[in-house]
């Protein structure tokens, strides 16, 4: 059917359109790009009616049966998180109207891929269609981590692409035994043929594609990649590398641990072992950082633990909290990362002892920067609060250590928040700074995230509600009800 | 038999490579051995002893669905061949300004980003 | 190079590029499809650009050119999936024999313009690792 693919299609032809406007004109390239942003966001919103009524929607490409084609599962989960992330790339792309200003072409067409790999990464019912866009995303993103020719951009990207093709091989071969054991790709069809005795051969599949999935995600003994990749390619990027293409890695987790495979007690154990050690891993590597955007790039690893550990209880208020996290880590970290670009956009630089006087003060940057600061923390009035409240629940409900780390990570946050706040904002400011004028493209997306995030914490019933949705969805009996009638 | 120790030789010698050699293109070398092995290995899962190739010459079905070798790893291990190509080609076009600017090819010379 | 190697490889050209017309066209009926004919062509494209120098190969099948035919193949592939896939495979369907060459849906124009994406694609690379 057509609808199904539409989501997607309409990202690809916009790729495909790109070049084809800039060969002509080069004007118009971002006007291309945002009209086909725009479309997808109304695709995927006008789906939202349809899955709150009948629960899930499953298409199935080019009409072949469920078993042996490839499905198409739009369900609560995906569907939200797939409007997220679009919005988060439609403000990046407008921020880069005034901040990439060569190379424009292989630029949106790289972005929009990026974009076409997490909507089919989130949307598909079939392992091997979630591995192939996988490698679309990723090999998008190596090519944008490369994007300014400098020395450490280079070395950033030949870094991350190593790892993150081992981390696809590794998924790989973990698809290669499932099918051997089980003969089927359909994820609904492995759900059902896997729930009998326990297979070795299934278990060490398993153990390979998770750990596939933690170092895409960034977690802390397979962290290595992030830092530099996040520090060397320009900040638009950086916002939807923390906002889209990490929290792939962790929904692909979600699906296969409580959808596909049972969520036996040792996996739920590895992923709350994995979360504390990058919750507090990151939390401490982050209060040495001299580079700002360095600095928030370990926040991102911290934040990433935050999720792993809540993920890993297994129940239900856990897992709201961390779905919810995810969106809210995505909405204050691409603020985060669009403020630090601000910063460089004038002065040129990264380092926060050599920020001060560089910049012309402004009051959008100011709140944008101390409010981003505060909700990740978790301050009430904050939509950061609203999901660190689930997560403090879910872990003292199970056990009252996580809790007490949840809450140091939380204050070392603070810390290296405020300290980069004071760095760079209040350090002995010399008047009489070159001040250069900032357009109005590059406020807009900063001034909608804040409203957002005020939004989001002043009405925290709305947001609860959509986080309990989207954790029933996760149910395994319906889910293979949906797709193999 | 011997297809699955040969894949499996090709995977450990491929991830030796990747692992503890110090120039970079021989690391990306590594990293195509260790992709060939693992889609040797998915391809020798549809064998089938006695087997003919999937190709129908007339239209009887049931006769080659139960004498011909399995065709599903073999379109899985094409699409991941074209995508194993793809990011060859753009690590080696990282690799040639990188070798530009730095003038070495050694990795443990290269990092300048620490911390 | 030498006059000997040049006439060859002019010689030899087509016939590399009809193999992969071949394979593509034949990608219902027999092993290959898309993917392999792209690469035996692309491989034709590099004995061209071996033998005689960059600038020269460049100036006939130019980089313009080639964005052109890869981003319409590709427009073209989607509106052919969307369209004939749902609306128009009954139809299509019934024209067409089985095991002969207009049959099997429309994986024929599928494998034609697949084909025609990975020359672009292939040939682009090849391209940018070459130039000075």
């Amino acid at each position: 059917m057509i609808f199904g693919f539409l989501p997607i299609a309409v990202m690809l032809a916009t790729t495909f359109l790109i070049p084809l406007v800039s060969l002509k004109t080069e004007k118009y390239i971002i006007h291309t790009t945002l009209a086909g942003l725009f479309l997808s966001l109304l695709l995927s919103i006008s789906m939202i009616p349809d899955v709150l009524s009948k629960g899930r929607v499953v298409y199935q490409m080019e009409g072949w049966k469920a078993p042996f084609g490839i499905s198409i599962v739009f369900d609560p989960l995906s569907v939200f998180l797939s409007v997220a992330f679009i919005f988060i790339v439609l403000l990046a792309v407008v921020f880069s109207h005034k901040y990439i200003k060569y190379k424009k072409t292989e630029y949106y067409s790289l972005v929009c891929l990026v974009l076409v790999g997490t909507l089919g990464v989130i949307n598909t019912g079939d392992i091997f269609n979630m591995f192939v866009y996988l490698e679309i995303l990723s090999v998008s993103s190596y090519a944008l981590t490369a994007f300014f020719k400098k020395k450490e951009s280079l070395e950033a990207a030949i870094k991350y692409l190593i790892i993150g093709s081992l981390a696809t091989s590794l998924v790989l071969l973990g698809i290669a035994f499932i099918y051997g054991v089980l003969g089927t790709l359909n994820m609904a069809d492995i759900a059902v043929k896997v729930s009998g005795t326990a297979n070795p051969v299934i278990g060490t599949a398993l153990a390979l594609i998770i750990t596939g999935m933690f170092i895409k995600s960034g977690l802390v003994p397979f962290h290595a990649w992030l830092p530099d990749a996040y520090q060397a390619s320009p900040s638009p990027v950086t916002s939807i590398f923390s906002g889209v293409t990490t929290n792939v890695g962790m929904y692909a987790v979600l699906r296969l641990v409580f959808t596909v495979f049972n969520p036996v007690s040792v996996l739920l154990w590895m992923l709350m072992i994995v979360g504390a050690i990058s919750m507090l891993g990151g939390a401490l590597l982050a209060l040495v950082q001299n580079s700002l955007k360095r600095l928030l790039a370990y926040s991102s690893i911290s934040q990433m633990g935050f999720v792993a550990v809540s993920v890993g209880l297994g129940t239900q208020t856990g897992l709201s909290g961390g779905v919810l996290h995810i969106i809210n880590h995505s909405i204050i970290k691409g603020l985060l990362f669009l403020c630090a670009g601000f910063i460089v956009y004038q002065a040129k630089t990264d380092n926060m002892h050599e920020i001060s006087g560089k910049f012309k003060f402004n009051p959008v940057i100011g709140y944008s920067f101390i409010i981003g600061a505060l909700s990740l923390v978790g301050v009430p009035l904050f939509n950061g609060f609203v999901s660190k409240w689930l997560i403090y629940v879910a872990t003292f409900q199970v056990s009252p250590v996580l809790t007490v780390l949840a809450l140091v990570s939380s204050a070392l946050t603070l810390a290296y928040m405020l300290r980069a706040f004071y760095l760079v904002f209040l350090c002995n400011a010399k008047p009489g700074a070159k001040q250069k004028k900032i357009p109005l493209s590059m406020q807009l997306p900063l001034i909608v995230l804040v409203g957002i995030i005020i939004l989001l914490g002043v009405f925290p019933g709305f947001s609860i509600d959509i986080s309990n949705l989207m954790v029933q969805s996760l149910n395994k009996q319906q889910y293979i009800g949906a797709v193999l009638t | 038999m011997i297809p699955y120790i040969a894949a499996m030789a090709l995977v450990i010698i491929g991830f030796y490579a990747l692992l503890l050699k110090d120039n970079i293109l021989k690391k990306i070398t590594g990293l195509a051995l260790f992709s060939n092995g693992i889609h040797l290995f998915l391809l020798s899962l549809g064998y089938r002893a006695g087997g003919v190739p999937p190709i129908m010459q007339d239209l009887n079905f049931t006769r080659l669905a139960s004498l011909a070798v399995d065709p599903l790893p073999q379109a899985l291990v094409l699409t991941s061949i074209v995508i194993n190509l793809s990011v060859t080609a753009l690590a080696v076009s990282i690799i040639i300004p990188l070798y530009r600017k730095f003038k070495t090819l050694s990795v443990r010379k290269i990092p300048e980003m620490r911390g | 190079m030498d006059v000997i190697v040049k006439t060859i490889s002019r010689i030899l050209f087509p016939f590399i590029l009809l193999v992969g017309a071949f394979i593509a066209f034949h990608g219902h009926l027999t092993p290959g499809g898309a993917f392999p004919a792209g690469a035996v062509i692309a491989t034709g494209f590099a004995l061209l650009v071996l033998v005689f120098r960059e600038p020269d190969v460049e100036h006939k099948l130019t980089v313009s050119e080639l964005i052109d035919l890869k981003s319409v193949s590709g427009i073209f592939l989607m509106i052919l999936i969307l369209s004939v896939g749902s609306l128009f495979r009954k139809e299509l369907t019934e024209l067409q024999t089985p095991l002969k060459l207009w049959s099997g849906g429309f994986t024929l124009f599928s494998n034609v313009t697949g084909m025609f994406m990975v020359i672009t694609a292939i040939v682009l690379i090849l391209y940018s690792l070459v130039r000075e």
